[in-house]
Formats: structure tokens, sequence, C-alpha cells
């Protein structure tokens, strides 16, 4: 088991370096060049001469050679220092640390009232399949898949905010802002969630061990529960860990219309500003936490399921 | 091992005449509901106190079946459509879920084909045996490991106390088989069904897995509900024999009658080709066609479409149009075949 | 497997094909029937939109913005007092368009490497499973928004954007499916028999995969509109002044206690067509399963 990790390991730590590269030359592949945009970005004057960029370049260190400005930028990296926006002029690492906090937390909560909503519901399509709970429970899962969340986050803000006047209509202060945005992200992860739990669910009720426990005289919900979920659990953890990372950067729409500074806000904002220190520490910080959160998953399921412990590496 | 004496001695004494086990004129059918199919229709078996009875015939007849109703572990998509089961005289199919919870692994154990696929994956095997005995009995859980170490060491496990860690994968066919009879047996039911228990092993593994069985039943003088597709099995272990053919029993009696000189077609077909009377450098027999399932029945005797006998015999109209009933041949030896007629004394043997 | 279906695009039931090919005449499903319905609807729509367009759909006419419904404008005039039903009419096409041509690529491209992968094996299938692994979890959105600030907002960046990421899944399944295919006996029974090989993956190899590999792309066709949608909303996807009805949502946002048939409408327009291909694609993964 322990040469599995290992080799997860490295991959891991590859995968980082390489996507350490390809955010460092973010700038270069980019139209426009870094030192003139840092330099409209600061000066209000359209025209600049050549000598103030001149300066401004060497002042940023663009006449080094590459690999030498690529390793101190790993360097400064490793230590936490990103640079400062070009926007706001405010150490990188902090505004991203925040935005971080705050869409780690608008993604937990949503996707656990998915969670809360679809384990029963995927449960009870499980029990009776083709019965009336599991048709209903996937008309709901077809519906929601293709209800685009842009739709939904007016809708929500018309009738909750400005018709009922319940819940905030923007912004980030307080649980009430928590409220429709993560409704709003909830529905699609409630789907796939549902989906995957009433698979998970037929398995395991169909399953010879459950008939077999249960022939010793074990109640059918104490079985489910002492030997079905573990199984069955495995299965709906990935998808939870998978939309995890998904969320962290893929709610940028909601993010946008409910004025959250989450990570995709953020990036989006750097995009628009072309605010290049930004752009590269997020798109580290998203590939490297959806790197990080998929190795996590592999290490779960050898933990949850002994029997893998010994088919992998082997 | 005095519980286990006692309960044996109990049996012994018990009125043999009352069956531990009576299954009723069972339909079972399959499917969604408005469209199943039947799979058995109209079985009738019975088991007695310390009997050994071996349930035959081929892939699809309703034998699995047969043993999941009794204890009402059918699929989902079964169901009961009629019959009766009466299990030491109290109506099986009249309980609810905590009266059989208490009849489950406590009164009737059953084994089943894939002892692997029957234990949690995740969860060691110590832990699932002693489930059914902190269920049952209420011991605590150092009480209960202590017993299922014992038992595992009653039915041949090596290394017991190591073993009852383990994780189910690390079980072969034979352990793991092993392990399922020992929590089947460990709250030390009157009776075991066993669906046929060692169809997935290797042969001198099977034999090793028959003997355990018999030794545990002797011992505990437990009733045993044998089924199987095996002749060979059959022979070694059981007093009666029931021969299933498309959801119905087509011939019983005692096991030696029934080897030697079976009165049905089919079975006589079963015993052919079974190479249990096999002469070397003879032709291996088959028998012809496949087994219907209850879907394609029509009038008639269901074994006539393949059957030798109805296709060159004077009986054949009555083969066609109508159902045989099981008739008695001789003592308790019965048959359901037009062909067969009550016969005299000296027809035995 | 359970597994299998842990993918997000969960949508796919966690069955493999069925060998050797589904029944000709099987009865479709009730979804692909009513998926495929609808989607005629909205294709036709699309078609002749700008012929049914009662009004020119960029013609402002800022005397009459934001009128409710009436006879003239069957769903009223939005902020720049342009027809709404004329823009609904229109809005479809881009998105739509950009999201087939995107999931054609993402379709061949993924089913290439899945195959080639699973017959090469050894290093090049491990290294492409790991690349595969790595970039399912990418947020499309994301990846998008990171092209498009690199190479500026355009269809082409759209469609690039997208499909750097969207090819993975096809990846996965279509490896999945030839391996299990390839497995099979019928192509054992064949290649004994002597056909060559590509007479078998003309033959049998293909036609048994198309199946499930068309299902999945109807399935994520809605997921891909959805996402265009979203990119425009932000002003990152499709340009104006092009209609779109992401855009016109937007744009309709602040008015939206005003009149909310702005928003509602287009949002309307997107969930049926991206609802009607969902069936489609289900419908398809269904048929022949059961009675």
């Amino acid at each position: 088991m322990w040469h599995f990790a290992l080799r997860r390991g490295t991959v891991l730590l590859l995968t980082l370096l390489l996507v350490s590269i390809v955010a460092f030359l973010i700038p270069y592949i980019g139209e426009g060049d870094p030192a003139l945009l840092v330099l409209r970005a600061r000066i209000a004057d359209p025209n600049v001469d050549q000598t103030t960029l001149e300066a401004m370049r060497h002042h940023l260190g663009l006449d080094r050679p590459l690999a030498v400005q690529y390793f101190a930028w790993l360097g400064d990296a490793l230590r936490g220092d990103f640079g400062l926006s070009f926007i706001r002029r405010a150490p990188v690492a902090d505004m991203l640390g925040g935005a971080l906090l705050v869409s780690i937390t608008l993604a937990l909560s949503a996707l656990l009232i998915a969670l809360l909503v679809s384990a029963p519901l995927g449960t009870l399509a499980a029990m009776r399949p083709g019965g009336r709970a599991d048709t209903a429970a996937t008309l709901l899962t077809q519906t929601l898949i293709a209800v685009p969340e842009y739709w939904m986050a007016p809708m929500g803000i018309l009738i909750f905010a400005l018709w009922l006047g319940w819940l905030p209509s923007a912004g980030w202060d307080g649980p009430s802002s928590l409220v429709l945005p993560a409704l709003v992200l909830a529905l699609r992860p409630l789907a796939y969630f549902t989906r995957i739990i009433r698979a998970a669910m037929i398995d395991v009720l169909d399953a010879p061990y459950i008939t077999a426990a249960r022939s010793r005289g074990l109640g059918l919900r104490q079985t489910v529960l002492r030997h079905g979920l573990r199984n069955g659990a495995m299965p709906v953890i990935t998808l939870f860990a998978l939309w995890l990372a998904g969320l962290l950067g893929g709610s940028v729409v909601v993010e946008v219309i409910f004025a959250i500074p989450g990570m995709g806000r953020l990036i989006y904002e750097a995009v628009i500003n072309k605010d290049i220190p930004v752009l590269q520490a997020g798109f580290v910080a998203i590939v490297a936490l959806a790197v990080v959160i998929n190795t996590l998953v592999d290490l779960a399921y050898l933990a949850i399921n002994p029997a893998l412990r010994h088919s992998h590496g082997a | 091992m005095s519980v286990v004496v006692s309960l044996a001695e109990r049996r012994a004494t018990a009125a043999p005449a009352e069956p531990l086990l009576a299954i009723e004129d069972l339909h079972v059918a399959i499917g969604p509901p408005g469209r199943a199919a039947p799979v058995i229709e109209g079985m009738n078996l019975e088991i007695r106190r310390s009997e050994i009875v071996a349930l035959v015939g081929e892939s699809g007849s309703g034998k699995s079946l047969t043993a999941l109703s009794a204890t009402r572990l059918l699929p989902r998509a079964a169901e009961i459509t009629r019959g009766r089961i009466r299990f030491d005289g109290e109506d099986v199919l009249a309980m609810g879920p905590r009266a059989l919870d208490g009849l489950r692994g406590n009164r009737i154990g059953m084994i089943f084909q894939q002892p692997q696929a029957m234990l949690d994956p995740t969860c060691r095997v110590g832990d699932q045996v002693a489930e059914s005995l902190r269920q049952h009995r209420g011991l605590s859980r150092e009480a209960a490991g202590a017993r299922v170490v014992e038992l595992f060491r009653e039915v041949g496990i090596p290394a017991p106390e190591a073993r009852a860690r383990d994780f189910p994968y690390a079980f072969s066919g034979g352990m793991a088989q092993r392990v399922m009879i020992a929590a089947a047996l460990s709250a030390d039911p009157d009776l075991l069904i066993a669906d046929e228990p060692t169809t997935a092993l290797d042969v001198t593994v099977q034999a090793q897995i028959l003997r355990l069985l018999h030794e545990q039943c002797r011992q505990r003088r437990m009733s045993l509900l044998l089924i199987s597709h095996d002749l060979g099995i059959v022979a070694a272990l059981a007093d009666r024999v029931a021969v299933m053919y498309a959801g119905r029993v087509i011939e019983e009696g005692p096991a030696r009658a029934i080897l030697s000189a079976p009165r049905h077609p089919y079975t006589r077909a079963l015993i052919e080709c079974s190479l249990l009377k096999r002469d070397a450098g003879g032709r291996l027999v088959a028998l012809p066609g496949s087994a219907i399932s209850a879907r394609e029945l029509s009038h008639g005797c269901r074994f006539q479409p393949r059957c030798a006998i109805a296709a060159e015999s004077p009986h054949n109209h009555d083969c066609c149009s109508n159902e045989p009933a099981l008739a008695c041949c001789h003592g308790s030896h019965k048959a359901r075949c037009w062909a067969v007629k009550p016969e005299p004394e000296e027809a035995q043997q | 497997m359970a597994l299998e279906a842990a993918l997000p695009d969960a949508a796919l039931p966690s069955r493999s094909p069925q060998a050797p090919r589904r029944p000709r005449f099987a009865r479709p499903h009730w979804t692909l029937v009513a998926g495929a319905l609808l989607l005629v609807l909205v294709a036709v729509t699309l078609c002749l939109g700008p012929t049914l367009a009662p009004y020119d759909p960029t013609a402002q006419t800022l005397i009459r913005r934001l009128k409710p419904p009436s006879e003239a404008h069957w769903l009223g005039t939005d902020h720049l007092g342009r027809d709404v039903l004329s823009r609904l009419l229109v809005g479809g096409h881009f998105a739509v368009i950009i999201a087939a041509v995107t999931l054609t690529l993402s379709a061949v491209f993924g089913t290439l490497i899945g195959v080639i992968s699973s017959r090469k094996g050894g290093l090049v299938d491990e290294i492409a499973m790991r690349s595969v692994d790595l970039l399912i979890s990418f947020p499309e959105v994301v990846v998008a928004i990171f092209l498009i600030a690199l190479l500026g907002p355009g269809y082409g960046t759209l469609i690039l954007a997208l499909t750097v990421v969207g090819w993975t899944p096809f990846a996965r399944l279509a490896r999945g499916l030839a391996i299990e295919i390839n497995a099979k006996p019928y192509i054992r029974a064949a290649e004994i028999l002597g056909c060559s090989r590509r007479f078998i993956i003309l033959r049998h190899i293909i036609p048994n995969a198309i199946g499930p590999i068309s299902a999945m792309a109807f399935l994520r066709f809605g997921h891909k509109m959805i996402t265009v949608g979203g990119l425009s909303y932000i002003g990152l996807g499709i340009q104006p002044p092009h209609a779109d009805w992401a855009a016109m949502m937007a744009e309709a946002q602040p008015y939206i206690e005003r009149a909310p048939l702005l928003v509602v409408c287009p949002g309307l327009a997107i969930f049926l067509t991206a609802l009607s291909v969902t069936w489609i694609g289900q419908g398809l993964s269904q048929t022949g399963d059961k009675p």
C-alpha cells in the first residue's frame, strides 16, 4: 500500500511542477508585454515612453533569462509570496487565501445540502426500482441537470430577496448571504448525487453479503447501516470530492451574480483587469487543489476497502 | 460444547413424526408487478428433524428460490404468491420482521454458493461471525470472540485466533465456506439450508466440506436441506431426495431408492448423465433440450418435450394434455409420471 | 459497476454495452421520444427563427423600453426596446452550434485517445489515463476563463477552451469500452475465423461502441450549452451584437423586478433545449434495457 502512496505522491509532485511552469508562462503567452501591462495598471497615462518602459522592465527583472525568472518566481511562490496584485497592490497570497476560504465555505454548504437531500431520495428510489419514488427521483434529476444556475439565481433573488424580502440579494455578510447561493449551487450536484446514491444502494441491497447477513438474523436496516453503507459510500465519496474540486473555481457565475468574493470571481476579475500575478497564483491554486483532492480520494478508497490494499502496487 | 450436546439430546427425543419444515403448495413468481412469471408452482417439501434431505435439479428449476422462501429472503423481484410454510409448527409467512430475525440464523441457518461474496469485504471475518452471536445470544464482545475462535476450530480452520482477524479477501474458497458454516452454525439452528455449498469449490475441497457438513449435522442432530445439481454429493450425504423440474417436485423418496431405481424419466436421465454408473469407455449421455422456464409451460406434463418415454409410448396423449399428480409407487417413493404405476413389494431394489 | 457511474458525468446508468448488439427494433424509451420531439421543436425554431421573428432582433426603439406583453409584442420589449420574442427566436444559434462543435471534437478526440491508449497499453496508457484523471476534475469554466484570458474572447477560443477539458470523459469511456468489447467472445470468434482487424473494427467494435458514446455526447450537450451560456453571461463568451439567451439574461438582470419575463423566457429556452438533449441521451442509453 505504501508503494502505491509513494507512486501517487510522486505523480502529484511532478504534476504540481508542471502546473507551476505553465502558470509562470501565462504572462508570456498572453497578448501584451508584461512590463507594459504593469505600467498601464499603475499609471493613468496611456502614452508610455521607452525609458520608463525599460526601467519598469528592469525593475520587474524581465531582462533576465527566462529560467532565472522562473526559479525566482518559484522560490517566492514556495514561500507564499505570489507578488502584488496589479490592481490592488495587495499581496496576492492574502487575496487568494481570503477568496479560497469563501469559496470553500460556499462549496461545502452547497454540497452538504445536496447530500442531505439526495441521500434519502436516492435510497428511497433504490428500494423499489421502477416504483413511484424512483420515477419521481429520475424526473427530478433529469430536470435539475438541465437547469442553468444563472437562471435559478436571478429567479431566487427575485422571489426570495425582492418579493419576499427574506434574504439578501447579494453580498457576503453573515450567514443569510450564504443561503441563496448555496441553494442554487446545490441543485446540480443534487441530481448527480441522487443518481449515484441510487446506483450504489441498488448494488448494496442486492449484494450477496447483505442476504447472507440477513440469513443470520440481522435486521434489514441494521445490516444496511453497518455493511451496506461502508461499501456503498465509496462512489459517493468520490463524487463528493470531485464536485468539491470542481466548485472551487467553477462557481464563478454564481459568485458574480451574488457578488461573493470567492475564487471564481477573483479569477474572473483578474482576467478582465489583466491582473497577471493573481491569474498565475489562481491557476496554481485551483489545479493544485484539484490534484490534491483527487489523490486524497484515492487514498481514502484504500483506507475504506482493505481488499484494495492488496491489489494495488502488488 | 455442552450447549450443543443438550440441544442435540433434545432434538433426539423430540416428536419425530412432526416435520420440522413443511412447505405446502408453494408458488413463487418473479418479475415486475403485474407481469410476474411463475417460477415455482405447487412445490411441496417436508423435512423432518435430524434428517438430511437433498433437493436436486437443473439450473432454473427453482431450487434456490425454494430455499430462500423458507426464510423469506427472496430477492426483491420475487414474490410468494401462494402456499404455506410452517417451521416447527409456526406459520413463517405470517411472521413479522422481528419474528423472522429470530428465526433466521437462530433456528434456520443458511450457507450459499459463493462464500467469498457472502462476506462484507470491508469487515473482519471474526466480527461478521460474531454478529449473530451477539444478536441471538446477547454475548459480550469478548465472549462472542472466544466463541468464534471455538467455532473456527470446530469447522477446521487452522490458527483460528489469527484468522478471525483477517479480511475476507485473505480466504480461499474452501476456507471461506468454512467460515460461512461457522457463522451459520454459531447460533445452533435446528435446520441448516445449504444452497450449492460446494459447486464453486475444487473437488478435493468439496469432499472436505461435505464431510464437515455431515459431521456437524450428526453431532448436533441438525436437519440439513442440501440443494445441488450434483448427484454425487447427494449420494454421499442424503437420507431423502426430492427432484425438481420446472418449479415442481417430480420425484421424491429415500435416497437409495431414488438413486438405484429412479422412476421418473428425468431422474433416470439425470443419473445417467451424472456418471454415477459409468462404464469405462462408454459414451457420455446428454439430455436433449434444455430446462424450460416456467413461462413456457403449457398443459400436460412439463417434462414431456424432452421425455423419451412420452415420445414413443401409448401414454402420449395423457402426457400432452394432463399434468400427472405425484403418485406413490412404493412406500414413501413418489413420482410424477403417467408411466409410473403403484407397484407391489417386490419392486424395491 | 457503480464506480463507473461515480464520474461527474454520472448520468450514464451503470451498465455495460449489450452484447452483441442492441435489438434492432427495440422499443425506444419514452425519454428518447419525448426528447427527440422537443429537440425537433427547438431545432425548427432555431432554423426558422429569423424568418418567424416579427421584428428585427437588433432594432432598438428606446421609446418602447421594457413594455409588458401586448398585441404588438407578445413577450414585451427589453431595456433597449428590442422585441423579446424576436431575440428569443434567434438567441440560441451560437450556443447550440458551439456546444455541438465542441462535443463532436471532444468525442472524436477523446475516443481516439481512449482507443489508442487501450491498444498501446503500457506507459502510453498510463500517461494518458493519468492526464485524464487530472483534467477530469478541473472546472471547465475556470479552464475556459484562463484560455480566454490568454487568447482573448472569440468563438475559436471558446471551442478550444471547452474541448481542452471536454475530451476526457470520452477518453475514459472509449478506453473502457474498447477493453470490454475486445474481450468479448464474438471478437475472439471473428479473429479465429480470420476476419481482418479493420473488418472487426468497422463491423463489430464501432457499432457496439457508438451507442454509449453518442449517449454520453447527448447527455453532456446540455451541460456544455449551459457552460457556454455561463461564460456569455459574464461577458466572456458570445459577444454582442450577436443575440444569445444567456447574454440576454445578464443584460436584463438590473430590470428583473420590473420585467421578470426578460429573465424567465431565455432561461426557459436554455432549460428546454438542455432538457431535450438530456432526454435523448438518457433514452439512448436506456433503449433496449427495460421493457
